[in-house]
């Protein structure tokens, strides 16, 4: 006997799944370089300006202002004001004056009382026979 | 202006050459002095010695030993005062400015003394026992205070001669300050004169009181007598015066150099 058997599904083939080609591994420089490429430019740019800045002011006849150090000079005062010499201490008089008074103080000065030919010869004694 | 350029080219010279002048012909004397008073000293050892053995045996030979060495120590001692009263006079007309008068009376008083050792020596010459050279060493001895009062009074008064010089000095000195003054006032304002003054006043003064104290010292001289001691007391007191006199005119010369001072600048 032959036993009815259930139609089975046509088996449809699956359709072939397309698998997308793997991307190109790209390289971390590749990335990096095109902000390499506008920081250098940037800083190119800069550079540039200030450099341009500074010939200018140079042509200009100025320079950069620096932070300088402002030394106040005021003048130190004499220690002894300096003084007129009076016409009589250019005469010969008061320079042989003035000569005369070192001599003496100094003449005076080395006097002496104890003169060894002053000392009295004390010599009577009694004989003691 | 000349004249008392003249005036300070002489005071030079005389500051430089007179204390060598005052010396110089003394030192010979001196020197005689100090070769005489060796042999003294000589004489004393010797006679010391010959006492000190006829202190001991009391032999004849000790004692003529000791005998001959007193006549010798006796002799020399004459000689060593003789020595030193000429050199006293040596020194009376060496030193400048002393007083003519003053200078005759020290003269005389050391010629005295001269005329008595002269005595004395004759008596030495006679000695021929112990006794007589005792009695001639008491002749002498009598008369120590005598001689040592002489000795004492001449060199005090030599000593106020010599400082004599330098008052006379700065009289000189004082007089040229006077006209340097005079001078300088008639260019120097009139607030400044008051100071220049009182500079001269101070100066002035100083001498003052250097003839005062100069003066008592040579009142003095005739009051060292007596013993020994007391001369040496009063002799040392009117020298310590002497000086205190001196000072004064120490003082004095550097009012000068003040008044040099003031009166170098004009403002």
């Amino acid at each position: 006997m032959n036993e009815p058997t259930t139609p089975t599904p046509p088996v449809v083939p699956e359709p072939p799944v397309t698998v997308p080609p793997p991307e190109p591994a790209t390289p971390l420089a590749s990335k990096l370089l095109p902000k390499v490429i506008m920081a250098v430019l940037a800083f190119s740019a800069i550079f540039t300006g200030v450099v341009a800045y500074n010939l200018y002011l140079r042509l200009q006849g100025k320079t950069t202002p620096v932070e300088t150090i402002t030394v106040l000079i005021s003048p130190t005062l004499a220690p002894t004001p300096i003084r007129t010499r009076s016409q009589v201490s250019q005469t010969v008089p008061f320079s042989s004056f003035e000569t005369e008074v070192s001599s003496f103080t100094a003449l005076i000065q080395s006097a002496r009382d104890d003169d060894p030919m002053l000392s009295i010869p004390d010599i009577i004694q009694p004989l003691g026979l | 202006m000349k004249q008392l350029l003249r005036i300070s080219i002489v005071i030079c010279l005389q500051l430089v050459l007179l204390p060598t002048a005052i010396f110089a012909q003394s030192q010979s004397h001196y020197q005689s002095y100090l070769t005489q008073y060796d042999s003294y000293r000589k004489a004393l050892s010797s006679f010391q010695i010959a006492k000190n053995e006829y202190d001991k045996f009391k032999t004849l030979q000790a004692q003529a030993q000791a005998l001959t060495t007193a006549k010798t120590l006796l002799i020399e001692r004459n000689k060593t005062l003789r020595q030193y009263i000429e050199l006293l006079q040596n020194l009376i007309r060496e030193t400048p400015h002393m007083a003519t008068e003053e200078a005759s009376t020290l003269n005389t008083l050391l010629e005295n003394e001269k005329a008595f050792l002269t005595t004395h020596e004759k008596f030495v010459a006679s000695i021929s026992t112990v006794a007589d050279a005792n009695t001639a060493s008491k002749q002498l001895e009598s008369h120590n205070q005598i001689v040592l009062a002489t000795f004492r009074q001449t060199t005090l008064s030599i000593l106020i001669a010599r400082t004599n010089v330098y008052a006379i000095q700065y009289e000189v000195l004082l007089t040229q300050a006077k006209s340097l003054i005079e001078e300088v006032k008639k260019e120097f304002p009139v607030e400044k004169h008051a100071v220049i003054d009182r500079w001269y006043e101070q100066m002035s003064n100083k001498r003052t009181l250097y003839q005062q104290k100069s003066s008592s010292v040579a009142n003095a001289v005739s009051t060292i007598k007596g013993n020994p001691t007391d001369q040496i007391k009063v002799y040392q007191e009117q020298v310590r015066q002497l000086s205190l006199a001196r000072q004064e005119l120490i003082e004095g010369s550097r009012y000068m150099g003040e008044l040099i001072s003031v009166i170098r600048f004009i403002d």
